[in-house]
């Protein structure tokens, strides 16, 4: 295979005058004609509202999942179509471990009925062909036909700045996995995807799940993935650096808030942006009244129309976790109810997901020091316990 | 293993292999034969490997694919292309210093706007989801270059064009189909060895060997 060395092959001067090749013409329309079929014909969307709705659902109750490793974090729930409720996170030695799993829980009516690991590092390895060093955030999401779907954060090297997302289907409620991809969203070595909170549907089949970017800037964005998995678009949620994880609920078909995190020490708020092309474009966002010391935040529309979040309203700790309630999703947020209140500031109460269940119950999922997972249902009316304005 | 997987470990295999050859090409006293059955077939034995090699339960190519990301098919043709190129044909003519300048210019502005280094108020890289703008340029690109004659360059996109469109390449955004940071670094080398002046086609160099 080799020889030994000797001058470099000269090039050829370039062929004189060149004409038309109709072959080479061929091709290219051939060619052409098959990538435009894989092009997606999705137009503009509005987003889903279900009906409104005043049901009140049962009492309070509130559960601790075993949480299966001495570390656990950044649940993620979603309502079943029966009614029950299906809980994810994250549970290893530690964050970032290659031990890692994804665990997920099923409730109903306040209990537990199963609890289980749902995907390990090799199982994902093995899904998507390709190395994976540790698994991160997971996000749920039911389907229109039922089944249940997730979102999953994944590094193969380094550290989450070289995250990227992975989607997998379950044919049997989240207990095996039929089929998974990774979604491709940076065209520099797929570097630095994240998502952390649910998507919200559109009115054509497609979702619109918030993610966030983290390598050599930060910045939220929203993917819009068609009913087959396909990412038929990304928009950027544009503001000051730092801003992450956004959670997205809409106020009506076309209008809808997102809620960021900022890992801005000089501006410990959370940020807010809206767009009013049910996610195409996003206007920049700005700092709201809601302190918040670089912490997740939840949000969710329920069914009366008003928007409800949960976050962690100080500039500099994580030991309270509120419920904050907007009725119209522009500036006014109050606070509906304290769910944790520790005066220990070491004790941290993070990553709150938020989800509603048809009968109305309202179900707010999230970890307790980084070791245990705690899910709280409470009915609408509990919201107006505790009001208050949402500030420092 | 689905298609898209398949394609997605010779991919990594085709890197692996031309990136060997192009290692071998430097060690002093030894210089690749290209093009020649011999070479062609070890360079295929090569780029073949890493799909069968198993490392920690996981093919080789699964682990490549996790350091090195799935390189875009532009890329992998050229590389191929530069590897099994029949040692009786002549080496084509290097494409321009200028061209590739350009391109190296372009590709240098796209990948920043899309990851975070600019600010990113005009991201190329989005005009990919859809498609269609992408491949209106590529028609009017495509028509252009098939006046001049540039049937090469035709070819290699129409090729990635093909595998984007038949669901080989794991991303839905054309331009990954088209565009990767290996093939902007190749640009600014190219360039660098097709100034007028300049030792043309060194060993190690001939990643845009496809000619205008």
């Amino acid at each position: 295979m080799t020889r030994a060395a000797s001058a470099p092959e000269p090039c050829p001067a370039p062929a004189g005058k060149r004409r038309l090749s109709v072959p080479a013409a061929l091709v290219a329309a051939g060619a052409l004609a098959a990538a435009a079929s894989r092009v997606p014909s999705v137009g503009p969307a509005g987003f889903e509202i279900p009906p409104a709705s005043a049901a009140e659902g049962p009492g309070e109750t509130a559960v601790e999942l075993p949480p299966g490793a001495p570390a656990a974090h950044a649940p993620t729930l979603a309502v079943l179509p029966g009614g029950d409720l299906i809980v994810a996170w994250f549970a290893g030695s530690r964050e970032g471990a290659r031990n890692v799993s994804i665990r997920m829980a099923r409730l109903s009516g306040g209990r537990i009925v199963a609890e289980w690991e749902s995907l390990t590092r090799p199982q994902l390895e093995r899904l998507v062909q390709r190395r994976v060093s540790k698994l991160g955030n997971p996000v749920l999401h039911i389907a229109p036909d039922g089944s249940v779907q997730l979102f999953v954060v994944s590094v193969s090297v380094g550290g989450w700045a070289g995250s990227s997302v992975n989607h997998l289907r379950s044919g049997d409620g989240g207990r095996t996995w039929l089929s998974a991809r990774r979604l491709v969203i940076s065209p520099f070595l797929n570097l630095g995807t994240l998502v952390r909170t649910p998507p919200v549907a559109l009115d054509d089949g497609s979702i619109l799940l918030p993610a966030y970017h983290e390598f050599v800037r930060k910045w939220g964005m929203t993917l819009r993935i068609a009913p087959g998995g396909q990412v038929v678009g990304v928009s950027r949620i544009r503001g000051e650096t730092g801003l992450l994880q956004p959670a997205v609920a809409p106020i009506d078909r076309t209008r809808a808030v997102a809620l960021l995190r900022s890992a801005s020490s000089a501006r410990p708020r959370v940020f807010r942006s809206v767009t009013g092309d049910a996610g195409a474009t996003w206007v920049p966002a700005s700092a709201t009244e809601i302190p918040n010391a670089d912490n997740s935040v939840a949000l969710v529309r329920l069914a009366d129309g008003r928007l409800l979040a949960a976050a962690n309203p100080s500039e500099t700790t994580a030991n309270t976790l509120a419920l904050i309630v907007s009725d119209d999703g522009e500036g006014s947020w109050r606070t509906a109810r304290t769910v944790e209140s520790s005066p220990r500031p070491d004790d941290q109460f993070r990553y709150p997901a938020l989800a509603q269940s048809p009968d109305g119950t309202i179900h707010l999922a999230y970890s307790v020091n980084r070791k245990a997972i705690r899910v709280r249902s409470l009915p609408p009316s509990a919201l107006r316990a505790d009001r208050g304005t949402a500030g420092p | 293993m689905t298609a898209s997987v398949a394609f997605a470990f010779l991919s990594q295999g085709v890197l692996a292999a031309s990136s060997l050859l192009a290692v071998a090409s430097r060690i002093p006293g030894l210089r690749p034969v290209r093009g020649t059955l011999p070479a062609v077939a070890a360079w295929a034995t090569l780029a073949l490997l890493p799909a069968v090699v198993r490392v920690e339960g996981l093919p080789l190519a699964a682990h490549l694919r996790g350091l090195l990301g799935d390189p875009s098919v532009v890329s992998v043709v050229l590389l191929a292309l530069s590897a099994v190129r029949p040692a009786a044909l002549p080496a084509a003519p290097p494409p321009r210093a200028a061209l590739l300048l350009a391109l190296f210019a372009g590709l240098l502005l796209y990948l920043p706007l899309a990851t975070g280094p600019l600010p990113a108020g005009l991201d190329l890289h989005a005009l990919g989801w859809r498609g269609t703008p992408v491949l209106a340029v590529l028609a009017m690109l495509a028509a252009l270059a098939c006046l001049r004659g540039a049937n090469r360059w035709v070819i290699v996109v129409s090729v990635a064009l093909l595998a984007w469109g038949a669901g080989l390449v794991e991303s839905d955004n054309l331009l990954d189909a088209l565009v990767d940071p290996g093939l902007v670094l190749a640009c600014a080398v190219r360039a660098r060895r097709s100034r007028p002046g300049a030792a043309g086609g060194g060993p190690g160099a001939r990643t845009l060997e496809v000619g205008c």
